[in-house]
């Protein structure tokens, strides 16, 4: 599974994905800090943390959707279902590769805090719980994209695809919100992901938002395995 | 394999196609475009899970010991599976590691496939910028990673040149002596001249499984006027037979073989004289024409008219 952890890692920065998508995330959230602490010189980051949200809607697609579709258009596809290694495995390895994108990602905008601490106040527990949140909330983006894109056939289906099934997502999140009746209103607050993220930006540590969103993720992993298996999208 | 079947949505893609390879040989797998060939070798290297039926290889089950099974697989499809950002070196190194090769054999591994497939001028070349053939070339080195038992091709000759072919022939030769090779091809002068046995596939159904003919090698057809049960354990004892079939069941009284030889004169002979003292009549007796191309057409005409 390391093995090919690497290699779709290192094919991340090769094809240039993994850079477009670094450059475009720094770019968005410097735009966003720009505006929101620079500009009216605001310490408050967590207009800039849910900003982050917004942003992995409109950019996880990116790395999401070659996970699958470039195996299939290369016939790489073969190479790893007859190697000795699991679906789970192999579904896991390019999960995990592109989450390593997103850390560096997350990574990197940690200048933005620093700017603050360096100028203002910063209040680092705080700080640390907003980009855990975003973390869990890009992974869950990402296992959910991986799953949608496990459906289109070339890598610009599968970028409108996951693109059009985030924004889907979301538009439930905010219908949750709304809904008068009971149990219509639990059933779409169970796919309300934003619900699960606002905890972290008041620096709530929420074990219950934790385990949702690792019961998202393993479930959408699930999914794309099974998709993905001998017998489902990886068919030729 | 043991009655495997594969269908998609109503095509029959496979059906109750059964065949076993004990022994290392190069086996040709013919049949007319969409006749099952590319499914069958998806199905043994575990890319497909079969509706029915089992495929064991060495000793495990495709299914239930995956991983087992897998380690004794190597498989080139049809489009080689290359990662064309890589470099040769890098891909080849990437599907060692895929293929678990212990970590100290693996340069020395390395440098067997580049040389075994005359990669080593091209070895830092990016796969995008090669060739046709020289893609090929590295798919070929691809499945060759981990020294598997089993080795499928599927038209691993799709797009080569002339002297590529010759070049590749030589390999399969070579390979055949220390690995069981499955090959599908198109081409029957290749599977003639490269592979010891061939099935071939009609529709689906794999309507001949046999040895292709040795040079000093021969087969008849033979009917004669009695039971089955009384003569062919005396025939199949006759010095000069090496192998017989049974051609058709239907007439209990008339008996049709198909026997091998290798010695061509003797056996009618010893079939005469056998009639004559049993007092049983060879309604027929023909030597077969049995070249692959032959073979070929007889069975897919076969199968069109069933």
């Amino acid at each position: 599974m390391k093995v090919l952890y690497k290699r779709e890692l290192y094919s991340f920065f090769v094809t240039g994905t993994g850079y477009v998508f670094l450059f475009v995330y720094m770019a968005l959230s410097g735009i966003f800090f720009y505006f929101g602490n620079i500009l009216t010189r605001f310490s408050d980051l967590s207009g800039y943390y849910s900003m982050a949200t917004y942003i992995w809607i409109l950019l996880i697609p990116i790395l999401t959707m070659r996970l699958t579709t470039e195996d299939r258009k290369n016939g790489t596809y073969k190479l790893l279902l007859s190697s000795a290694i699991s679906i789970h495995k192999i579904v896991l390895a390019k999960y995990l590769a592109a989450l390593s994108v997103i850390a560096v990602g997350l990574l990197l905008s940690v200048i933005f805090p620093i700017i603050v601490a360096i100028y203002g106040a910063l209040y680092i527990p705080e700080m640390l719980l907003a980009y855990t949140g975003m973390l869990l909330y890009g992974a869950a983006y990402l296992a959910f994209d991986m799953f949608i894109s496990s459906f289109a056939k070339g890598n610009t289906s599968a970028f409108m695809l996951a693109l059009g099934a985030n924004l889907l997502l979301r538009v439930i999140g905010l219908a949750s919100k709304s809904a008068s009746s009971g149990f219509i209103k639990e059933i779409l607050s169970l796919l309300d992901t934003e619900k699960r993220f606002t905890p972290f930006l008041y620096g709530q540590l929420s074990f219950a938002c934790i385990i949702y969103f690792l019961l998202f993720i393993l479930i959408n992993i699930l999914l794309t395995a099974q998709i993905n298996s001998t017998d489902g999208g990886y068919r030729a | 394999m043991s009655e495997v079947s594969k269908a998609y949505g109503k095509h029959i893609a496979l059906k109750d196609v059964s065949f076993c390879i004990d022994e290392f040989q190069a086996v040709g797998l013919l049949g007319e475009n969409g006749a099952g060939k590319t499914t069958l070798l998806d199905i043994i290297s575990g890319c497909l899970l079969a509706d029915s039926g089992s495929v064991t290889i060495d000793g495990f089950d495709i299914v239930s010991n995956a991983e087992s099974a897998k380690h004794s697989i190597g498989y080139l499809p049809e489009k080689p599976p290359l990662y064309t950002e890589m470099t040769v070196f890098e891909y080849l190194k990437f599907c060692i590691e895929l293929k678990r090769v212990v970590k100290k054999d693996r340069n020395r591994h390395l440098d067997d496939l580049l040389e075994t497939a005359n990669l080593t001028q091209v070895k830092n070349r990016k796969i995008a910028n090669l060739s046709h053939g020289f893609r090929q070339r590295v798919g070929f080195a691809q499945a060759l990673c981990g020294n598997p038992k089993i080795i499928l091709l599927d038209e691993p000759t799709n797009g080569l040149d002339p002297s590529q072919v010759i070049e590749f022939k030589r390999a399969i030769k070579t390979l055949s002596k220390k690995h069981i090779l499955i090959l599908s091809s198109h081409i029957l002068s290749l599977i003639q001249s490269v592979c010891d046995r061939v099935l071939i596939l009609h529709s689906g159904v794999l309507t001949v499984d046999r040895l292709i003919k040795e040079s000093n090698s021969s087969s008849f057809f033979v009917s004669l006027y009695a039971p089955q049960a009384q003569i062919l354990s005396k025939i199949r004892h006759m010095p000069s037979v090496k192998r017989l079939k049974t051609a058709d069941k239907g007439n209990p009284n008339i008996t049709n073989l198909i026997i091998e030889t290798d010695d061509k004169d003797s056996l009618p002979k010893e079939l005469f004289s056998f009639s004559t003292g049993n007092g049983i009549a060879i309604l027929r007796l023909q030597e077969c024409e049995n070249t692959l191309e032959e073979l070929y057409q007889s069975s897919i005409d076969e199968g069109t008219l069933s």
